[in-house]
């Protein structure tokens, strides 16, 4: 009988060490994502579990790859499930406006523009959600760097499970040969309303190093193209027929035809893994921009605020910081 | 560059060079500047090489 006894709670141990490994739900298993805050969902009908990140095994480790002599189309569709939609939505989870994005590298680091993502910066109420291509899901995400006069913001989405792209600006990068006049790009992005969710569009480089004014900035070196991009396609990318991301479409003329812009990639490029390897921390630490502590004033600035500007070459020294001003009296007396 | 080269910069001065690790590069705008910031991120300081009145002068700034 004490036999019969023993081998019954050997059968119930078994039990319990199987049950645990062949995955029921736990009620930790909220609490283990990395810092990274919960998920959940823009339409109501969503159960929040579905928007869960997958599991690790599928997770991205090498940017999608673009065969030698791919066409337009290959590229667009090898690229579709890297584009994502940015929403910016209230405390009452209404949505207040969004734009595009792309991934950029393993882990959910999305490149978009930071007038998307700005209004989250300015009311803390408001949040920053994610929709992946062909999902009805979104995932909350979080700006990780800005810059206004750049107009790129790096966010991160919870869900790190989404493929990425290669960051390739050839616009300065003197390693690939530069971007050519009505050489064809492809921009992806969600224009105007979600429905039409990462909708393809074909044209050609039809400027470069083009300025332009909008909400109080000057946005340099943008590449003016001919893809046509609407409201909501900002942030998106803009792709060259290598499958290289060159651009973030982020601007466009309401009154001419076929004139649209995109600011270049390269601080993005210059800055990714420095705020990723920050991010990814034990302390998870935010990137702080560097500065001089010097007001600066350029040619096309200098036109856009009629500033006097003596030269045409070189950047105007506008005003320096009294911090700068002591470190530069300390540096000269020592 | 010796420390006598050494000078203030100040309001009206002209940046057109900027040398991090003795590598030198040309600033034409104001985003080559930011670039060259977000290059310099890890460096405690930078030099910058100005131009005003056709003399070239020196100075340390630390990134803060």
């Amino acid at each position: 009988m004490k036999k019969k006894y023993i081998i019954f709670l050997f059968i119930c141990v078994i039990s319990v060490v199987l049950t645990g490994c062949l995955g029921f739900p736990s009620t930790s298993k909220d609490t283990t994502t990395n810092n990274q805050t919960a998920t959940s969902s823009i339409t109501s009908n969503i159960n929040p579990q579905v928007a869960m990140p997958k599991s690790s095994n599928s997770i991205y480790k090498e940017p999608v790859k673009i065969e030698e002599g791919a066409t337009a189309s290959d590229i667009a569709n090898a690229y579709l499930d890297c584009v994502v939609t940015v929403f910016v939505v209230n405390s009452y989870d209404i949505e207040l406006s969004f734009g595009s994005g792309v991934c950029v590298y393993s882990g959910g680091y999305i490149l978009t523009n930071n007038h998307v993502v700005s209004d989250v910066l300015s009311n803390s109420s408001y949040e920053l959600r994610v929709c992946l291509n062909g999902e009805s899901t979104s995932y909350y995400a979080e700006v990780l760097w800005t810059d206004a006069s750049l107009d790129i913001a790096i966010i991160q989405c919870q869900n790190g499970n989404i493929p990425f792209v290669k960051i390739q600006d050839r616009l300065i990068d003197e390693t690939v040969p530069s971007l050519q006049l009505l050489e064809p790009v492809i921009a992806i992005g969600t224009p105007l309303d979600y429905s039409l969710q990462n909708s393809c569009t074909y044209g050609y480089v039809s400027g470069l190093n083009r300025y332009s004014t909008a909400d109080n900035n000057v946005y340099e070196h943008l590449i003016q193209h001919t893809a046509s991009i609407s409201k909501g396609n900002s942030g998106g990318p803009l792709f060259d027929m290598q499958g290289n991301l060159v651009g973030l479409n982020t601007l466009g003329s309401v009154e001419g035809n076929d004139i649209y812009f995109a600011v270049p990639v390269y601080s993005a490029q210059l800055i990714l893994q420095e705020v990723i390897k920050l991010n990814e921390q034990s302390t998870r630490q935010a990137y702080k921009m560097p500065q001089l502590g010097i007001t600066l004033c350029d040619e096309i600035m200098c036109m856009f605020y009629n500033e006097n500007y003596i030269d045409s070459q070189g950047v105007y020294v506008m005003s320096l910081q009294w911090v700068v001003i002591l470190i530069l009296y300390y540096k000269v007396a020592t | 560059m010796g420390s006598n080269s050494y000078s203030i910069l100040q309001s009206g001065d002209i940046i057109k060079k900027i040398s991090i690790n003795d590598i030198t590069y040309k600033v034409n705008c104001r985003n080559d500047l930011i670039y060259i910031l977000l290059m310099v991120q890890n460096n405690k300081s930078i030099t910058v090489t100005v131009q005003t009145n056709n003399k070239l002068s020196s100075v340390e700034i630390t990134l803060n």
